[in-house]
């Protein structure tokens, strides 16, 4: 009984296309923790404001990557910015994401200004990049420094909507997909934002806790108790509207959720409701319940928020996956079901998508080599002199 | 930059450069717009609001940037001036740029390259149509007109003929084995149950061929398939006189085309050259065969051949009415005529029209060949066949096999049947 | 619009100097084949034509020539499909079974089962006037010419596969060769010279039916005139303009 139409059981967007919304996800988070402090001046937020956005940056350069592995013709990707067909969902992409691409760019200028003039004040190649990115103006002075951070407030401002815009935008491009009721719903706008958010408070949780852990370096306390409150409520909010998606199609039992939920059931039993709602939701949930609840010993409660922003990471990968991919295994006869399982070393495979994925960490790293990520006081005062 | 605004020295020459080329920039456009409304230059939605927001940015520096600044301001936003403005140039760069790239012919049907469409037609057809395959194949091709495949295109079977055609020693595919056939006629609970279809199994033990592997080519001509190559027929159905096969038994090398010298109608007479003799001597010899021998049109592209016996339809002629001249048919009044008024005229009344009835009625076709002795070799058995019945002879013999023929109707039969002619 | 072909124009010009005959002009452009509507003779003009399909799915009896006729016509790599055939089987207890030939040659087979009534459903690209492809592709690669055809320019094409899940129907895939979307174009390059679609060229039983809707004498027309019919996914908005005569309920 079970049928696709010949065509489906060629699956046309692959990894790439789960990893895509994964890392441009990463990239709206990231952006509002970097705004929480440049914005909202969240002063808990300080110590990994630049982090934060250097993170942004990082992650915004290399999400278009998978689409353009992805892409069949990647040559000709610069065709959706010369003849952009606005009519379709995909067509904004190319500029809203240049557009927010232009507006981190600035903004971390202004951020490493301080730096960049600290390293331009030396000597040697190095000095004279930084003196060019400097556009030749190395005047520094308190007045600038105020400047600078009235400037970094209003970008930042402008920036909120372009990071909700740009990934719930690619909610939008599912959720738009009229043929495909997986995808077919207004919700994905907000699921996809709410799962940016989660994604994005996640990893510079898991990071920051993973470079102070390998440098040794003292976590800031308020900085984490902030950050797992918000990862708190996002996730709630994420896994909220993901259920009630669920749950409203299951409940008005129309005609789509006779195959949606033999979907569900018979091929995305693990990855949808074991992991994505049961293991990736509900643990970090009661973690970051029991953190917040209850006075636990600062190791305990640490160890509680790096592995719930860890399982949480992981929770919206699947989520993309179960996205993407479960919205592909249906087919559009609503009959049966076609199979995907990434090759691993082919063109669009698991390896790639590992490199892919941890390129932006390794620039990140060389970026730390280049400017501070860090507050000053964070690196001079490792853990052990902290005892 | 610098220079401009060094010492709060108010507007220097940067700021209104940078000032006009920012308004500059707004109105571009709008002014390339209109002044290209033949259509040649698309001004896109990206290029208008690149420019726009590209040029106020500029514009803004520009008015920014020729403040009077002091020493004592709070914020000294000099520095940041050239970034700025690099960004507002950055803008319009790529979307200006980016317009260098549009296809010349983009949007002069709609949103799409309008080359396009006629690319799309440059490529050559393969699959050329019939009338392609009749100019070179017309006699195939009107046999195969005739017949029951009659709506199938050549290319349906022989797949497309455009290497053939350009060169005639690429042999177009022939799907002479049984598998070819069955594509279409295999039977399949979704096909439509007037279409004809069979279980090979079924039909070879109905028409008693042993050899299950044998080709559907032995007995149908895939041309011609309503005709039978061999005469296999229970005789049921008379058929209809427009293939070559039909009169021309046998097969022959060559081509199959009609001589000009060939009739266009046939008659009766071609085949039943005796029969047809013997009528001109009987009470009915001006009537036409076709007049009690009716053509009843079955499917599209079959039909029979009855004699009605009915005594009804003698009657039509024959009823005694008061309206009929003297020179009509002598008419009867059937309630008077016959003790048994049920009975068929035919039973007492049959040397009117022909003579003994049970006598063989066909002979091989009697009527001009084109070239002597042409067409009518005689192929061999397909040795594949399995044993014959004695009602399957070689086809000259099968014209005439009065042994096997089932016994002419005694009168008794139903009144009101159609019979066929084998 | 004819500009691949300096013949087409020669010939034109030609037909325009001699005010001749459409017969004339077949006997000078050997290389073509000759059409087979007599209104398309001259050099196309997309503005008097409006291509519309029909599909009779009481007449189809499954031997898929189209299938076949439409891979060597447009080398279609095999498993991809611009056309294919489906057969419905509903059985006793209701539920629905469908399957399409996926083997090399397309041949059905024959399924035992307890079968309550069975069917065949050719399918194609429905060349929909509203069509959601051509809306969702984001660099205008995908097109609706003047006569009534969704085509794909093939060199504009970025490959993103958004027109793949975006169509209804599953019509449309990626093509191995070059990475971009490819669909049924209707044999453009064959309705524009005057012949029939290669699938409906060799439809024995004639359950294809391909006309010009702007012709009133055209069969189709009268077709559509005559038959009551059905698109497939009308809750879809696109206004499909392949019409379905016999359409069984079951049929998505």
């Amino acid at each position: 009984m079970n049928f696709v139409f010949p065509n489906e059981p060629h699956v046309v967007w692959s990894v790439m296309i789960v990893l895509y919304p994964f890392m441009s996800g990463l990239v709206s988070g990231a952006f509002i923790v970097a705004a929480m402090y440049y914005v909202f001046r969240q002063e808990a937020f300080k110590p990994i404001a630049r982090f934060a956005l250097a993170s942004t940056l990082v992650f915004l350069v290399f999400a278009p990557l998978p689409l353009l592995v992805h892409l069949g013709n990647p040559a000709r990707g610069g065709n959706i910015m010369i003849t952009p067909n606005f009519t379709s969902a995909k067509a904004g992409f190319g500029f809203i994401f240049s557009g927010f691409m232009l507006l981190v760019s600035m903004m971390a200028w202004f951020v490493f200004r301080k730096d960049l003039l600290e390293r331009a004040r030396g000597k040697g190649p190095l000095a004279l990049i930084s003196r060019l990115i400097l556009l030749l103006d190395t005047r520094e002075s308190e007045a600038t420094r105020r400047a600078d951070d009235r400037v970094l407030r209003i970008l930042g401002g402008i920036g909120i909507p372009l990071a909700i815009l740009l990934h719930g935008y690619v909610g939008f491009m599912f959720g738009s997909l009229k043929a495909n009721p997986w995808w077919s719903t207004p919700l994905m706008f907000v699921i996809f934002v709410f799962s940016a958010l989660v994604s994005g408070f996640a990893v510079i949780t898991f990071h920051y806790f993973l470079v102070s852990w390998i440098n040794r370096w003292k976590v800031d306390s308020g900085c984490v108790q902030a950050l797992s409150r918000y990862l708190w409520g996002f996730m709630i909010v994420a896994v909220g509207l993901e259920l009630l998606e669920l749950m409203s199609i299951a409940y008005q039992q129309t005609a789509e959720w006779e195959v949606l939920r033999r979907l569900i059931e018979e091929r995305l039993w693990i990855s949808y409701v074991v992991l994505q709602f049961g293991l990736l939701a509900l643990v970090p949930f009661l973690l970051l319940l029991t953190n917040t609840l209850l006075e636990l010993p600062r190791r305990i409660s640490r160890l509680l928020v790096w592995l719930a922003a860890a399982m949480l990471l992981l929770q919206v990968l699947v989520m993309r996956w179960n996205v993407v991919i479960g919205g592909q295994l249906l087919s559009k006869s609503f009959r049966g079901f076609t199979s995907y399982m990434p090759g691993l070393w082919e063109k669009e495979g698991l390896f790639v998508g590992v490199i892919i994925f941890t390129l932006p960490f390794l620039i990140l790293y060389g970026f730390h080599k280049f400017v501070h990520l860090f507050p000053d006081d964070h690196q001079a005062r490792p853990r052990d002199r902290e005892a | 930059m610098k220079t401009s605004s060094s010492t709060g020295s108010g507007r220097g020459i940067f700021s209104w450069l940078l000032l006009a080329a920012g308004v500059a920039f707004v109105i571009t456009p709008f002014v390339l717009a209109n002044a290209t409304t033949s259509g040649r230059v698309e001004v896109s939605l990206p290029m208008y609001a690149g420019m726009v927001l590209g040029g106020l940015i500029l514009a803004g520096v520009g008015l920014l940037s020729g403040r009077r600044t002091s020493e004592d301001d709070l914020r000294d936003y000099r520095h940041a001036y050239p970034m700025l403005a690099l960004v507002g140039l950055i803008i319009i760069g790529v979307t200006g740029a980016r317009q260098i790239f549009v296809p010349p012919t983009y949007g002069q049907y709609g949103h799409y390259r309008g080359a396009a469409p006629a690319e799309a037609r440059v490529r050559k057809p393969r699959h050329l149509g019939q009338q392609q395959c009749k100019e070179c194949h017309d006699d195939i091709g009107k046999l195969h007109d005739k017949d029951a495949h009659g709506r199938v295109a050549c290319e349906t079977c022989h797949g497309p003929g455009h290497k053939h055609k350009a060169d005639q020693n690429n042999k177009l595919t022939e799907p002479r084995s049984q598998e070819g056939c069955l594509v279409c006629h295999r039977r399949l609970l979704a096909r439509p149950p007037a279409f004809p279809q069979i279980r090979v199994a079924d039909h070879y033990r109905l028409v008693g061929v042993k050899n299950m592997k044998l080709a559907c080519v032995k007995c149908h001509s895939p041309h011609e398939p309503l005709y039978m190559d061999r005469d296999l027929r229970k005789a049921r159905l008379h058929p209809l006189v427009h293939r070559c096969r039909d009169c021309h038994p046998g097969r022959t090398n060559r081509g199959l085309q009609r001589p000009k010298t060939h009739p266009a109608i046939f008659e009766c007479s071609y085949c039943h050259k005796k029969r047809v003799a013997d009528f001109a001597s009987r009470k009915h010899k001006k009537l036409r065969c076709s007049t009690c021998h009716i053509f009843v049109k079955e499917t599209p592209f079959a039909g029979r051949i009855v004699r009605d016996t009915d005594r009804r339809f003698c009657l039509l002629c024959h009823r005694k009415a008061s309206f009929r001249s003297a020179s009509a048919a002598p008419g009867i009044d059937p309630k008077t005529h016959m003790d048994a008024p049920k009975t068929a005229c035919i039973e007492c009344h049959s040397d009117a029209i022909h003579g003994d009835i049970s006598a063989p009625t066909r002979e091989p076709a009697q009527i001009p060949r084109p070239a002597p002795g042409a067409p009518a070799t005689t192929a061999p058995r397909p040795a594949a066949m399995a044993p014959r019945p004695a009602a399957m002879a070689p086809r000259p013999a099968a014209m005439a096999p009065p042994a096997q023929r089932p016994a002419p109707r005694t009168p008794t039969a139903p009144a009101g049947s159609m019979e066929t002619h084998p | 619009m004819s500009r691949d072909n300096p013949c087409r124009w020669s010939r034109r010009e030609l037909l325009q100097a001699l005010s001749a005959g459409s017969g004339l002009l077949l006997l000078h452009c050997g290389s073509q084949p000759p059409g087979e509507r007599q209104a398309q003779r001259g050099a196309y003009d997309w503005n008097k034509h409006f291509w519309g399909y029909a599909v009779d799915t009481t007449r189809c009896i499954g031997c898929c020539a189209c299938m076949r006729a439409c891979r060597r016509e447009n080398d279609v790599p095999l498993t991809y499909y611009r056309t294919w055939v489906e057969r419905y089987r509903i059985l006793k207890d209701d539920r629905v079974a469908v399957d399409v030939a996926t083997n090399d040659e397309h041949i059905f087979s024959p399924v035992s089962g307890d079968v309550k009534k069975a069917f065949f459903v050719p399918k194609l690209c429905n060349h929909c006037s509203k069509s959601v492809c051509n809306q969702v592709c984001p660099v205008g690669a995908s097109y609706y010419t003047r006569d009534g055809v969704v085509l794909v320019d093939t060199k504009w094409c970025i490959g993103c596969g958004y027109c793949v899940q975006a169509c209804p129907y599953g019509t449309r895939y990626i093509r191995p060769a070059d990475h971009v979307a490819d669909k049924c174009t209707l044999c453009y390059h064959r309705i524009t010279r005057g012949l029939l679609p290669a699938c409906v060229e060799v439809c024995p039983t004639k359950a294809r039916i391909f006309g010009d809707l702007k012709d009133p004498k055209d069969h189709l027309v009268t077709l559509l005139k005559q038959r009551r019919y059905r698109v497939l996914r009308p809750e879809m908005g696109t206004r499909p303009k392949c019409y379905y005569l016999g359409l069984e309920r079951e049929v998505i």
